[in-house]
C-alpha cells in the first residue's frame, strides 16, 4: 500500500486545508469542560504537552490518513461504527458532539465524507453516545443517541427522521448500547445511577437496573456480552457490576414486551425493576469507571489510572456468577499513558482483536489482541503533531482496518491499517 | 399590515423620531405580527378547522339547510326515480375525448409519426360468490391515430377525437356492473411508407422505447403490431363493429407483453358507487410500458404502506421518463366537437392573490348590527403605554392578519379576538364606519395549552410534527355543548371596565402530564384511573430483608427460615402496635403455618411465642392458643407422616454424620437458655420420640448437610 500520505508529516493536506489553522485551536484544555473533572490528585502530564516530547514518527500498525473538524468546536464524545455493514459495504460511523449526531462515511484509501447530520433543537443538548442497529422488519439502519437531556432520540437513516425518542431517565445518559442478539432491545447506562433496558420496537421499557444494591452513583458504562446472557456495568462508584439477562423474569418480560398492548391494558407494562446484580466488586478500580467491555468471558475495563484491567469474576476456573461472590481474578493489564481524566472510552474491533484507547494528550494506544497468552499484547503508539486534544472516544471498523478516534477540540482522526503485522516494530510501550 | 402603515405616518416629525417611534411600533406588535402571518399560511395548508363552520362566520357558510325542513321521508322514492330518469336523459349525450398527442421522451427521433391508441370501455361486474374474480367485459369504441411528441402548441398533426354515447356505461343498464374504467391502448405506428419497410427499422424504434431486455420478442412483437395495423386500417369506422374481442380478457393486463401493445393505462370513470370521476378538462394519462408488472401494481397500497421521505421518492424521475397521452375530455349533448383547444399552462397565482380571491366571491359585507355595512375599517394601533398610536384604514372586512374575508363586521371582530388573542381589541363606532383599537394583550398566557401527551408522543404527534398523517393521541374529551349564546352584537367589543368573563374550560381535571413513580414515564390516560404505585411492601424490600436476614452469621438457618416468614408477614400487613400482635400470630398461623410444618420450624416457632412473651408483647393466654392452633394443624394426617419422616430422616443423618452429637449437644444446651427446654416440654404429643439433640434443632429436612454443621459448630 502506497499513499501519497503515508507519513504522519504530511498532515491532512488533501483533506483539511481549511482546518489547518483552526486545528491549532485544540490546546486540550480542560477547563471548560463539564466532563473533566477527575478526583485524580495527580495532575502531572499537563506541561508534558510539548511538541518536542513527541517521539519521531516510526511505522507503526496504522497510518494516519486524515482528519477533519466539526464546527462547533465542542468536544465529541462518542463515536461508533455501524457493526452491521459488512465487507464491501460502505464504511459508515456516527458521531456525538455539543448537540449534533452526524453520520460520515470512510471513502476507501482516502478521505471522511459527510453523509447526514442531525441537531437537537435544544441548544442546550449535549450528546455523549451513539450506538447502531436497523429495523427488523424493514432492515434499514437505525442510529440511537444520548445525552445530556436523557432524551434518547432514534433516529431512521433512511428517513432522516428522529421517528422515536425515549425519555424516562432523570439525568444524562452516558452510554448506549443495543442488545447483540436482538436490535430492538436498547441499554441506557444514565446519571440518574439507573440502566434501563427499552424494547424500541414497542416502545416500552423492559427493565431498570437500579436502587437499593445498584449503584450508587452515576453509571457511566455497560455492556452486554455477545451471548447476551448478562450485562456489566460500571460507574462512578468505583464498582463494577454484573447484571443476568437469562432469569425467568428477565425472559418472559423481554418476550412480553413484544406482545403487550399499551391500549387495551389499564395497568402499565410490568417494568422488572432489578435492585441486585448478580455480581458486583470494587476491587478492581480506585476511581471512576468510565468503560467497560465484554472480551468473551472476561472483562475489560478502565478507570482514570492509566490501564485497562482485564479480569473475571470469582476465581479462575469458576464458571456461575455468585452473589455475594468476593473474589475476582486479574488476567492482564494493559497500561498506556497519561490519561488520567474520565469518560475516555476504550474500543474494541467486532472480532475482538484490536483493543484501542486514547490519552488527554490526542496519543492513541493500540493492542493486537489476536494472540495466545495476553501477556504478549503488543502495544504501539499513534501519535500525530496536530492531535492534542484529548482523545474522548476510538471506533474499529468491522475489519479493524480503520481506527477512527475523536477528540475535545471537535476534530475526528482516521487511521488506516498497514499491512505489516500490526505494532511489530511500533513503540514499545509494554510493560 | 401594521408595519407598512406607520411609514405614511409619521411624515412631520424629525427622522429621528420617526425611527424612534417606528422602533416602538415594531418592538410592540412585529412578533405576534410573524407569528400570525406563519400561523396563517399554516392554515392556509393544513387547516385546523374551517372558517365557514364557525357560528360567527355564518356570512361564509354557502350551504343552507333548508331543504332539510320540508324534508320528508317519504319524498325519497320520488327524488330517487327523478334522479334517474334524468340520467336516462343524459345517456342521449356524449363523451368526447380529443387526444392531443403521445409523449414519449425515448421517443426522440421520431416525432411528427403516428401512434394508434385503441380505446376500451371494461366493465367491471359484481363478483359473484364461486368467482374467483370479477368478470370483466371489454369493449372497443375506437382507434384513433395520435401523433407522437408534437409540438406544444402548434396545430400540425391529426389530432383525433373519439366520441362515446354515454349509453354505453349507464348504470342501470341491467347488467351489475360495479364500474367502468376506460383503457387506451397505444401502439407505435409509422408513416404508411414506413409500414412496408424491413423489420430492422422499425426495430430500432422498439428498441429506444425500452424494450431492450426483450430482444427475441420483439420482433414477433413488432410483426403484431404490423398485423394489428392492417385491421385497424381497414376499419376506420370500428366502432361500428365495435366488439371486436382482442384477443379476449387477456389482453386487459397481461396482453400488452406479448400480444403486441406497446402501452396502455386505465381511467377509472366510476367508481363503485356510480359516481362519475371524470370530469370535463384536460388530462396528462401515464402509461405503461409492456414489460411493466401488472400484478405488483394491483396490489392495495394499504398493505405495505410506509413512510417515504421525499427524497427517496424521486417524484421528478418519475413523471418525466414516462410516456404519456395527452387527451381533452369533456362531456357534451352534441356528437363531436372537432374544434380543438391545446391545453395552455396557467401561471399559478401568488398565495396573496389566491388568499384575496377565494373568499371574494360575495362582495356583500354586512354587520350584523347595521345591514348597510359601514365600509370604513380604521385600525388605531396603540403601543408604548398607550401615549401613541398609528392609524390604518381599510374599505373591507379583511383580517389584517390572515387576509380572511370575514364579510361582517361582527364576524371580524369576533375573528380577531378569538383568532389573535395576543392583541387585544376594542372597537369604537365612529361615524364613517367603525374604529378598532389595537393593543398588545398584556395577559396573553402563551403557555402550551394542548394535550399534554402530545408533549412527549413519540414520534411527535400531530400537535407538532405536520410533515404527514399522524395518529391523534388517544384521549378523547367528547364534549357535547350548548351553551346560551347572547345575541350576537357589536356592544360586546366595546370597552368593558368590569365584567369580562373568562373563558370556561369544559373539560374537567387538570390538563397535566402525570408520571410514573418507579419509571418516570409518562403515565397514559388510560392508566390514569389505576393507582400502580403501591408504594409499602415493594419486591425488593422483601427480597432485601430476605438477603440481610441471610447474612447473619449467629443465627441458624432455621431461625432465619422463621425470621424471614414473620418479618415478611409483618411488613406485608404493615403491622404497627403492640395491641396488633396477638392478631398478628394468628394470621401468621393461617397463612404460613402448614408451611413452616412442613419446614420443620414447630419448635422455632414456640420460641417465637416465647421471646414475644419475654418482651412483654403478649401475654401466657395467647401463647397457649396460638400453640394449639398449630397443634390442631398438625392433627392433619399427611402432614404427621411427613412430619415424622422428616424428623426421622433428621436423626439419623445427625447420627451417621457426627457420632458424638449427642456430647456436643448436651454441651450446648447447658449454656442455651432456660426457655428452650420450656419449649421442649411445651411440645409435646408428636415429638415424643425426639431426641435432645433435636430439640435445639431449627433446620428443615431438606436442608442438607451444610446447614447442619452450621448449626452445630
Amino acid at each position: 500500500m502506497t499513499l501519497p500520505n503515508g507519513d504522519t508529516n504530511s498532515v491532512a493536506d488533501d483533506s483539511g486545508d481549511d482546518l489547518d489553522d483552526t486545528s491549532s485551536v485544540g490546546s486540550g484544555s480542560n477547563a471548560d469542560n463539564s466532563r473533566s473533572g477527575t478526583p485524580t490528585p495527580r495532575r502531572k502530564g499537563r506541561n508534558k504537552r510539548k511538541r518536542k516530547k513527541v517521539p519521531p514518527p516510526q511505522k507503526m500498525g496504522y497510518k494516519f490518513v486524515c482528519y477533519l473538524k466539526e464546527d462547533h468546536g465542542q468536544p465529541i464524545f462518542g463515536v461508533q461504527f455501524n457493526q452491521y455493514l459488512r465487507d464491501g459495504q460502505p464504511l459508515v460511523f456516527a458521531t456525538a458532539g455539543n448537540n449534533r449526531v452526524s453520520v460520515y462515511q470512510c471513502i476507501e484509501d482516502g478521505p471522511i465524507k459527510l453523509l447526514q447530520c442531525y441537531s437537537d433543537p435544544d441548544p442546550e443538548e449535549n450528546f455523549y453516545t451513539v450506538a447502531w442497529s436497523y429495523d427488523t422488519e424493514t432492515g434499514r439502519p437505525i442510529l440511537a443517541a444520548a445525552g445530556s437531556r436523557g432524551v434518547i432520540r432514534i433516529f431512521s437513516l433512511a428517513t432522516m427522521q428522529c421517528v422515536k425518542h425515549f425519555i424516562g431517565h432523570g439525568q444524562a445518559i452516558n452510554e448506549l448500547k443495543f442488545h447483540p442478539r436482538d436490535p430492538n432491545l436498547l441499554l441506557s447506562v444514565s446519571k440518574d445511577h439507573a440502566l434501563r433496558m427499552w424494547n424500541i420496537r414497542t416502545d416500552i421499557l423492559v427493565a431498570s437496573f437500579g436502587g437499593v444494591e445498584a449503584h450508587r452513583d452515576e453509571v457511566l458504562s455497560a455492556d452486554i456480552d455477545v451471548e447476551g446472557r448478562c450485562i456489566v456495568s460500571c460507574g462512578m462508584d468505583h464498582s463494577l457490576k454484573i447484571w443476568k439477562l437469562t432469569t425467568d423474569t428477565m425472559l418472559s418480560t423481554i418476550s412480553q414486551s413484544y406482545t403487550f398492548n399499551p391500549s387495551r391494558s389499564v395497568r402499565p407494562f410490568p417494568t422488572v425493576q432489578q435492585n441486585f446484580p448478580d455480581f458486583s466488586t470494587r476491587d478492581i478500580h480506585r476511581n471512576y469507571v468510565d468503560c467497560v467491555r465484554w472480551l468473551g468471558r472476561f472483562i475489560l475495563s478502565k478507570s482514570c489510572e492509566n490501564t485497562i484491567v482485564c479480569w473475571k469474576p470469582g476465581l479462575l476456573n469458576q464458571a456461575e456468577l455468585k452473589h455475594n461472590d468476593t473474589n475476582v481474578t486479574i488476567i492482564q493489564k494493559f497500561d498506556y499513558k497519561e490519561c488520567e481524566i474520565w469518560f475516555m472510552r476504550f474500543a474494541l474491533d467486532y472480532w475482538q482483536k484490536v483493543l484501542a484507547v486514547g490519552n488527554q494528550l490526542g496519543r492513541t494506544f493500540v493492542w493486537d489482541l489476536d494472540i495466545s497468552d495476553p501477556s504478549q499484547a503488543r502495544c504501539s503508539t499513534l501519535i500525530h503533531p496536530k492531535c492534542v486534544a484529548p482523545i474522548r472516544q476510538t471506533a474499529i471498523s468491522r475489519n479493524g482496518n480503520i481506527l477512527i478516534t475523536v477528540c475535545d477540540d471537535a476534530t475526528i482522526w482516521r487511521w488506516d491499517r498497514v499491512a505489516q503485522p500490526l505494532g511489530a516494530p511500533a513503540c514499545g510501550t509494554v510493560d | 399590515m401594521p408595519q407598512k402603515k406607520k411609514d405614511g405616518s409619521g411624515g412631520d416629525k424629525g427622522v429621528n423620531e420617526v425611527h424612534a417611534d417606528h422602533e416602538l411600533f415594531l418592538q410592540a406588535f412585529e412578533k405576534p405580527t410573524q407569528i400570525y402571518r406563519y400561523l396563517r399560511s399554516r392554515n392556509v395548508l393544513s387547516p385546523v378547522f374551517l372558517q365557514r363552520t364557525l357560528y360567527y362566520m355564518r356570512g361564509r357558510m354557502s350551504r343552507s339547510h333548508k331543504n332539510r325542513m320540508p324534508f320528508k321521508l317519504d319524498t325519497l322514492l320520488d327524488k330517487v326515480t327523478q334522479k334517474s330518469e334524468r340520467q336516462s336523459e343524459r345517456a342521449a349525450s356524449y363523451l368526447n375525448i380529443v387526444f392531443t398527442g403521445f409523449h414519449d421522451d425515448k421517443l426522440e427521433g421520431v416525432s411528427g409519426d403516428v401512434a394508434r391508441v385503441e380505446t376500451f370501455i371494461v366493465k367491471m361486474c359484481h363478483k359473484k360468490r364461486k368467482e374467483s374474480s370479477a368478470p370483466l367485459m371489454q369493449v372497443s369504441v375506437g382507434t384513433q391515430d395520435v401523433s407522437i411528441n408534437p409540438m406544444s402548441s402548434g396545430g400540425e398533426g391529426p389530432s383525433a377525437t373519439l366520441t362515446i354515447p354515454t349509453h354505453n356505461f349507464t348504470v342501470t343498464n341491467g347488467h351489475q356492473v360495479k364500474s367502468y374504467v376506460l383503457v387506451f391502448k397505444v401502439s407505435l405506428l409509422h408513416d404508411q411508407e414506413n409500414a412496408g419497410e424491413p423489420v430492422a427499422k422499425r426495430r430500432r424504434v422498439s428498441r429506444s422505447s425500452s424494450q431492450d431486455s426483450v430482444d427475441p420478442n420483439l420482433q414477433v412483437s413488432s410483426l403484431h403490431n404490423h398485423n394489428n395495423n392492417n385491421n385497424g386500417g381497414s376499419g376506420p369506422g370500428s366502432e361500428g363493429g365495435g366488439m371486436r374481442n382482442d384477443g379476449g380478457p387477456n389482453s386487459g393486463n397481461g396482453g400488452g407483453g406479448g400480444v403486441g401493445w406497446s402501452y396502455c393505462g386505465e381511467l377509472v370513470m366510476f367508481d363503485r358507487h356510480g359516481r362519475c370521476l371524470l370530469t370535463a378538462g384536460h388530462y396528462e394519462l401515464m402509461l405503461e410500458p409492456p414489460g411493466a408488472s401488472q400484478p405488483s401494481n394491483k396490489a392495495s397500497p394499504k398493505k405495505n404502506a410506509s413512510w417515504e421521505s421525499i427524497d427517496t421518492l424521486k417524484l421528478d424521475g418519475m413523471f418525466t421518463n414516462i410516456p404519456m397521452l395527452k387527451f381533452t375530455l369533456n362531456w357534451n349533448s352534441e356528437n363531436s366537437n372537432t374544434a380543438l383547444e391545446r391545453p395552455r399552462l396557467r401561471p399559478l397565482k401568488p398565495l396573496d392573490l389566491v388568499l384575496a380571491n377565494s373568499t371574494s366571491t360575495k362582495p356583500k359585507p354586512q354587520g350584523v348590527a347595521s345591514p348597510e355595512a359601514p365600509q370604513l375599517v380604521l385600525y388605531q394601533f396603540v403601543y408604548n403605554n398607550n401615549s401613541r398610536q398609528q392609524t390604518e384604514a381599510r374599505r373591507d372586512f379583511h383580517c389584517p392578519w390572515c387576509s380572511l374575508n370575514c364579510m361582517a363586521l361582527y364576524s371580524l371582530l369576533k375573528h380577531l379576538k378569538l383568532c389573535h388573542a395576543r392583541f387585544s381589541f376594542t372597537y369604537v363606532p365612529h361615524p364613517k364606519g367603525a374604529r378598532i383599537d389595537v393593543s398588545l394583550n398584556e395577559c396573553y398566557d402563551g403557555s402550551y395549552a394542548g394535550n399534554p401527551q402530545d408533549l412527549v408522543a413519540t414520534p411527535a404527534g400531530f400537535a407538532f410534527s405536520r410533515s404527514g398523517p399522524t395518529r391523534r393521541t388517544p384521549t378523547t374529551s367528547v364534549l357535547v355543548c350548548r351553551p346560551k349564546r347572547p345575541k350576537p352584537s357589536l356592544s360586546e367589543f366595546l370597552e368593558q371596565d368590569d365584567d369580562f368573563d373568562l373563558p370556561r374550560s369544559y373539560i374537567l381535571g387538570h390538563n397535566r402530564l402525570y408520571h410514573h413513580t418507579m419509571t418516570c414515564l409518562p403515565i397514559q390516560p388510560h392508566e390514569l384511573d389505576e393507582d400502580s404505585e403501591g408504594e409499602h411492601d415493594s419486591e425488593w424490600v422483601r427480597q432485601k430483608t430476605q438477603m440481610m436476614i441471610d447474612d447473619f452469621s449467629d443465627v441458624n438457618e432455621g431461625e432465619k427460615e422463621l425470621m424471614k416468614m414473620w418479618n415478611l408477614h409483618v411488613m406485608k400487613y404493615n403491622f404497627v402496635g403492640d395491641s396488633q400482635i396477638p392478631l398478628a400470630c394468628s394470621m401468621f398461623l393461617e397463612s404460613h403455618g402448614v408451611e413452616l410444618l412442613h419446614k420443620n420450624l414447630y419448635r422455632n416457632f414456640v420460641l417465637h411465642m416465647i421471646s414475644l412473651h419475654n418482651f412483654g408483647l403478649i401475654g401466657t393466654g395467647i401463647v397457649y392458643r396460638c400453640v394449639l392452633q398449630l397443634q390442631a394443624m398438625m392433627q392433619d394426617p399427611s402432614l404427621q407422616k411427613q412430619l415424622a419422616s422428616g424428623w426421622e430422616e433428621q436423626r439419623r443423618s445427625a447420627k451417621r454424620l457426627f457420632p458424638a452429637i449427642t456430647t456436643v449437644k448436651q454441651e450446648q444446651l447447658r449454656h442455651s437458655s432456660a426457655h428452650h427446654n420450656h419449649s421442649s416440654s411445651s411440645s409435646s404429643s408428636s415429638s415424643s420420640s425426639s431426641s435432645s439433640w433435636l430439640s435445639e434443632s431449627k433446620s428443615s429436612p431438606t436442608k442438607n448437610d451444610g446447614d447442619k454443621k452450621c448449626c452445630v459448630q
